[in-house]
């Protein structure tokens, strides 16, 4: 196994895409075997060390950047199986934690299967995603990456690596998990007594529901539970077609109506991906595609999934779809081939990019939400957004995926006066979300940047809570401290 | 005005490309298909010109192909085209340049095209022969990989690129074949309901041998796949003995050293 501290290798494990500053780092570890990477853990209390986990940075929360642990790069755990056909339309798919999600689709693809989770950013490890339980513009129709994931091998923070398989390991009527580890002995914790928000999309804090399975606490732990060395995914079958466009609407009211009849399948329509853009996203795109519309208030990206009898019927609801709600269908975008969906699909990429490009440019740092409300409210998710920064005089713009009620706002603030006013209008959104029965973070995590939000979200006892769950697990407190839960609920 | 428009289908190019069973060309399977980028841009071109004259202009657009190929066509129809030909050849994807030149031209032969656009090569076999010898064939004036179009009163001026970002400036009268390539345009994205229409457009279709193919001129002996550079080594050692080993490394194995370089 590899240790680097050499300066120069180990800068780029000091970054996500957070712009959080000051990290460091006495060395970068990379392992190269699960056996490895719990060897690390085992020998943490021994060595004086703490360890953060570093996927490929693409994280939006700082939660990779380590202050003053080691770090383990899972780069080098990067194998990819092959493609297992497990009977009932389904297959299965052995992969390490540090592998590309896009190497993993393309494997799946190539043998004709396909893996739903499809989070913006293509270049994120597999492992990550599921310590993030990332979702994408497809999880309108298949749910969050939790959905996919058969099985685990994870790296417990006392060194012992733990087989989980899905559907074999339940919290008992009392909500009481028990293990019994070669190392760390017997192990035995309730699950985190509170409730969880009902968004379709939740990524804040650990999972908990009654009779939940193990693997599920884990999916979405953000790896403060434990370093995911490998897991087992599971596959569909590759849709026979897939049908893509982009509709402009004349006034924002029209687009949500549409919205609000697509989610209800109205007319036949069975959106997979229902993806918004206002007016202010298209502005900043235009500068890259100037062949958008004029007069534009907004556009909505929608997929579905068809067959090549059933391609025509579904061409023409939606064409009927956006006629009603006044969409002028003569300058849509639409694709039916791999690259027409590819390059509506890097339209669409192009949206963070850019934003993130602009920003790394400018004093201030941006001020994002990841929130989300249950899905019918997403109008209601749209108007709190854009009405207030509207009242603050901001430039905005908010994006993504409508029809998860679950929306991007980006303030980019001009100077740091407004810098510190968009800061305060956040705070206000979370409460506003919170008591709308919202939740504070749908995909991106808590992280480093948001603790203080979950705060605000559970409460000091549902916190405690967590802290209570983490040290069942990790006792002497090891691994990914400083994530999610902050730092000062462990004195 | 008449204008023609000729696209091919290639596979997409990211896909996994094995020798097929002679060993003389690819095997098809698993490969997913779509319109060669360059035809892409001479379907963009041809589009915009008809919309820049108003009325009066057509544009057809003609393939070569098995049966998957009508679907290049129909997708130059969803951007735009009149009217979609498909002379369906089973065997296209094997034949050489001079051939499907010969059915290009066959076809084209008495039609009256003003213009003819093509892509500048396709992907797949990239000879960047077939636009020109159909032209030859025809006896029009020709150019090759333009970057610029413009049309007035019957004139054509274009550009093409020269070596060093030099350019140049060429006119030609009509009839003429023109080859494209990315840097024209960017091609539209088709609209919704044109791609409904082109679904339901009735295409013609023709055979080979009612358009002239000719026997090749050039035979494929040997296709081989991406051959992957030899593995990299991972030295070890102190930094002695390290730059020891670079240095033999880059004496027998390449071309750096000995030739008024580093030593
Ligand atoms: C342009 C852009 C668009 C994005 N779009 C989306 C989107 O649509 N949906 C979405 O969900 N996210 C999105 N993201 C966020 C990000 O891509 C995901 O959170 C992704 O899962 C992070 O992967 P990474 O490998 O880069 O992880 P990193 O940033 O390196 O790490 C993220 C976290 O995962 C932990 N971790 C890494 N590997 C493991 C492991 N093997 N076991 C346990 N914990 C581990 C790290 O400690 C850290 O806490 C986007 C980001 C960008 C920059």
């Amino acid at each position: 196994m590899n240790f680097k501290t050499e300066p120069a290798t180990i800068a780029a494990f000091l970054e996500d895409t957070s712009n959080l500053k000051n990290g460091w780092t006495p060395g970068v570890f990379f392992p190269e075997t699960p056996e490895e990477v719990a060897a690390l853990l085992r020998d943490a209390v021994a060595d004086g060390r703490r360890y953060t986990i570093a996927g490929n940075g693409t994280g939006t929360t700082g939660a990779r950047i380590p202050f003053g642990d080691h770090v383990i790069a899972m780069q080098k755990l990067d194998r990819i199986g092959e493609v297992e056909v497990a009977g009932d339309e389904r297959a299965l798919l052995r992969v390490q934690g540090g592998a590309l999600l896009q190497d993993v689709q393309a494997k799946a693809s190539a043998a004709g299967w396909f893996y739903p989770p499809d989070p913006t950013e293509k270049t994120c490890f597999i492992g990550s995603t599921i310590s993030n339980n990332s979702t994408g513009s497809r999880s309108l129709k298949y749910g969050p990456t939790r959905n996919h994931v058969q099985a685990l091998k994870i790296a417990l923070p006392q060194g012992d690596l733990l087989d989980i398989e899905r559907g074999e390991r339940f919290a008992d009527a009392d909500g009481r998990f028990t293990l019994d580890l070669p190392l760390a002995g017997r192990v035995t914790f309730r699950l985190p007594d509170y409730a969880m928000p009902t968004t379709s999309k939740h990524n804040a804090g650990y999972w908990s529901t009654p009779g939940m399975d193990l693997i599920d606490l884990c999916i979405g732990s953000e790896g403060t539970l434990g370093v995911i060395v490998e897991a087992t995914l599971l596959l569909h079958p590759a849709p026979e077609r897939v049908i893509a466009c982009i509709a402009w609407f004349r006034s924002e009211e029209e687009l949500l109506d549409f919205v609000g009849k697509a989610r209800a399948e109205s007319g036949g329509v069975s959106p997979r991906a229902l993806e918004l853009f206002d007016r202010r996203a298209l502005e900043f795109l235009r500068q890259r595609y100037p062949e958008i519309p004029a007069k534009t208030s907004g556009a909505i990206y929608f997929e579905e999934e068809s067959t090549a009898d059933g391609e025509d019927g579904c061409l023409e609801a939606w064409l009927d779809l956006m006629e009603r709600c006044g969409s002028p269908v003569e300058k849509s975008w639409a694709a039916l081939d791999s690259v027409g969906l590819q390059k509506l699909r890097d339209f669409r990429h192009k949206l963070p990019v850019l934003v993130n490009e602009w920003l790394s440019r400018q004093s201030e740092s941006k001020v994002s939400t990841d929130m989300a409300l249950p899905d019918e409210r997403f109008a209601d998710l749209f108007r709190l957004y854009r009405d207030a920064c509207d009242r603050e005089g901001f430039t905005y713009i908010i994006f993504g995926h409508i029809g998860n009620a679950h929306l991007h706002l980006n303030i980019l603030p001009r100077n740091h006066e407004e810098f510190v006013r968009a800061k305060a209008l956040y705070r206000k959104f979370v409460a506003e979300v919170l008591a709308m029965g919202g939740t504070l973070s749908a995909e991106h995590g808590i992280g480093k940047l948001k603790s203080e939000y979950l705060v605000q979200m559970y409460g000091r006892e549902g916190i405690m809570e967590m802290v209570r769950v983490k040290k069942a697990l990790d006792p002497y407190l090891v691994l990914n401290v400083g994530n999610m839960i902050p730092k000062e609920y462990y004195e | 005005m008449n204008i023609l428009v000729c696209i091919k289908q290639v596979p997409d190019m990211e896909g996994h490309f094995t020798p097929n069973a002679a060993g003389n060309w690819f095997d098809e399977t698993g490969l997913a298909w779509r319109m060669n980028e360059y035809d892409a841009v001479a379907v963009e071109e041809a589009v915009r010109l008809k919309e820049s004259l108003g009325g009066g202009a057509r544009v057809m657009a003609l393939s070569i192909g098995p049966a998957r190929a009508v679907e290049a066509i129909r997708k130059a129809l969803a951007m735009g085209c009149d009217d979609g030909v498909h002379i369906e050849d089973p065997e296209a994807l094997e034949r050489d340049p001079w051939q499907i030149a010969s059915m290009i031209a066959g076809f084209a032969a008495g039609r009256g095209f003003d213009l003819i656009f093509t892509g500048m090569q396709s992907e797949d076999r990239g000879s960047a022969q077939v636009g020109l010898l159909a032209a030859e064939r025809l006896g029009v004036a020709s150019v090759t990989g333009i970057t610029a179009f413009e049309w007035r009163d019957g004139s054509t001026t274009v550009e093409r690129e020269l070596e060093g970002g030099r350019r140049c400036r060429l006119r030609l009268k009509s009839p003429a074949l023109l080859t494209c390539q990315p840097g024209l345009n960017t091609p539209r994205y088709p609209t919704l309901p044109n791609i409904m229409k082109s679904k339901r457009a009735a295409l013609t279709v023709l055979s080979p041998d009612s358009v002239g193919l000719e026997s090749p001129k050039v035979s494929s002996e040997n296709f081989r796949p991406h051959e992957r550079n030899a593995e990299g080594v991972i030295l070890e050692g102190d930094a002695e003995t390290l730059a020891a080993r670079v240095c033999e490394i880059l004496e027998t194995r390449t071309a750096v050293h000995g030739k008024g370089g580093a030593r």
